[in-house]
């Protein structure tokens, strides 16, 4: 919890909603209780956190984060109530949302005679 | 199938506009957008224009508030348009609620622009974002990208957000070039950025405006950029390092370091290549227009080789080569909220053509419009790319021959 007196901005009344106007909501990231802003996208919540990496790119298996913030690069993709591939910078976070880093797709699996996938 | 008169993608400045307007004389207006707030790019804006100051937030809740008062006006949020098909003289708009697909008499393509990347070594990693996003998280969701970062090209974006991070209490390494393309790559070159900087020198301290008419001349420009001192010159609460380029970032699961070096002249690496330690990377590669929509649709298009240029063909009041498809907002080319909201009254003229039936109607009202844009143009705060008055002036020539034609 240190970590979001660093992260988040105090100040004026021009730009959005200040950390202490929204209600805190308990969600879970990969299975663990975390908190965050309520109506506040994921990616923001798990950022203001100290968590970068939302998921592991399917093709290199290297990790990756939030990179466009408005839904554009899909980067940020997770397992959002359920459903996969849902942008986590677009997805407000609400009381008891599971939510999960994902990384190879379930339909793209090893089939007879392939060497990857 | 749910009914509407006139389907709206996209809520930023040129959508909300439109559906303002046509809210205000009873047409029924549905606006779709993926993000779950109304106000798109509006959202983050903050900065000072001339002796005012530009809160687009405040812009957008204005609009909102403007359009709470027109009942046959609704906002579908966290909604993506996922399929636009011409039937019976209307629309079937699809989209991803899992609900039943939309009929819509006319639809009005507001989607506005993307960020164009930066692709060196290192740049997928988590920690790196377009400049855009660092000014949704800073300005948008009070969320610090990071304790200290650099900005890589010189975007227009680049002297906005580095000072909105400034007051976010966010330290910059500054604004740096991206590197020499290798292999003869065509498009960008450090020449090209550098130019940049004279159509940008206006946002630069008072001190630094003179400059700007020695930046437009190449032989003082290579003079004056490869001079400057290593760590930068102030500008814009951050300093302005024209003469340094970011190779590559490095990191294990974030980004830790920029690995950087200096410029020539000529646009050339000299010198050792050397470190410095940061812990978010913001690419500003400028922007492009998002005309996928109307390209689908039927649109008679303008391409460009590298795609940063592509733009529907358009007539004077947003008007596409495809009956009922209408067009405003950076979907258009690049330019300010300003000129997105003028283009989004232009559009709402030749929305009310088409339904009504009567193509040369609401004169009064399309003069009216076309000078407020005229205005807004005049009165820009930058202008993001010099390019695009040329390509607009071909592309309406363009859509006046295809429309006689046709």
């Amino acid at each position: 919890m240190s970590g979001r007196l660093t992260i988040r901005i105090p100040g004026g009344p021009d730009l959005g909603p200040q950390a202490e106007t929204l209600r805190q909501v308990t969600f879970s990231f990969d299975g663990q209780p975390v908190v965050g802003l309520e109506g506040e996208p994921v990616a923001m919540s798990l950022w203001a956190l100290g968590y970068r990496a939302l998921g592991w790119n399917e093709e290199s298996g290297r990790q990756r984060g939030l990179y466009c913030a408005i839904g554009h690069c899909f980067e940020c993709r997770m397992t959002i109530d359920g459903q996969r591939d849902q942008r986590a910078c677009c997805y407000p976070v609400r009381e008891g949302l599971a939510v999960s880093r994902q990384s190879k797709p379930v339909d793209l699996e090893m089939q007879d005679g392939m060497d990857q996938v | 199938m749910s009914q509407t008169d006139v389907l709206v993608v996209g809520a930023g400045p040129a959508g909300l506009t439109a559906a303002q307007e046509l809210g205000r004389r009873g047409i029924r207006v549905t606006v779709i957008d993926e993000y779950p707030t109304a106000g798109g790019r509006l959202l983050g804006q903050l900065y000072q224009a001339g002796d005012h100051w530009w809160v687009g937030r405040q812009v957008a809740e204005q609009l909102l508030s403007d359009i709470s008062g027109h009942p046959a006006v609704r906002l579908r949020l966290g909604t993506s348009v996922s399929g636009l098909e011409r039937r019976d003289k209307g629309w079937v708009v699809e989209d991803t609620s899992g609900g039943e697909p939309a009929m819509a008499r006319a639809v009005l393509l507001a989607t506005g622009a993307a960020e164009i990347p930066i692709a060196i070594p290192g740049w997928t990693l988590p920690g790196v974002m377009t400049v855009g996003a660092a000014q949704v998280m800073a300005n948008v969701h009070r969320v610090r990208p990071g304790q200290r970062g650099v900005i890589v090209g010189l975007g227009a974006l680049s002297f906005a957000v580095a000072q909105e991070l400034r007051w976010a209490g966010v330290d910059l390494a500054g604004i740096v070039m991206p590197p020499p393309p290798r292999n003869g790559m065509p498009g960008w070159t450090v020449e090209e950025e550098w130019r940049k900087m004279a159509h940008l020198a206006h946002l630069a301290p008072t001190w630094m405006r003179p400059l700007s008419s020695l930046l437009r001349r190449a032989g003082w420009r290579r003079r004056l950029l490869a001079g400057a001192p290593q760590a930068g010159v102030a500008v814009a609460g951050t300093r302005l390092r024209p003469n340094v380029a970011a190779l590559a970032i490095e990191g294990d699961a974030a980004v830790s370091a920029v690995v950087l070096q200096r410029l020539n002249g000529h646009g050339n690496l000299v010198g050792e290549p050397w470190r410095e330690a940061v812990d978010f990377v913001c690419t500003s590669g400028g922007l492009r227009p998002i005309p996928d929509l109307a390209a689908a649709a039927g649109a008679a298009m303008h391409y460009s080789w590298d795609g940063r240029y592509d733009v529907p063909l358009f007539g004077p009041c947003g008007d596409t080569t495809v009956p009922g498809l209408y067009v405003a907002g950076n979907i258009l080319g690049i330019e300010g909220a300003a000129v997105a909201m003028a283009q989004g009254q232009l559009a709402s003229v030749g929305i009310l053509r088409h339904l009504l039936g009567k193509p040369d109607g609401f004169g009064p009202e399309a003069d009216q419009f076309a000078l407020q844009l005229a205005e807004a143009r005049r009165h820009a705060p930058l202008v993001f790319d010099p390019a695009w008055a040329a390509i607009h002036e071909k592309v309406m020539a363009d859509f006046q021959r295809e429309t006689r034609e046709g």
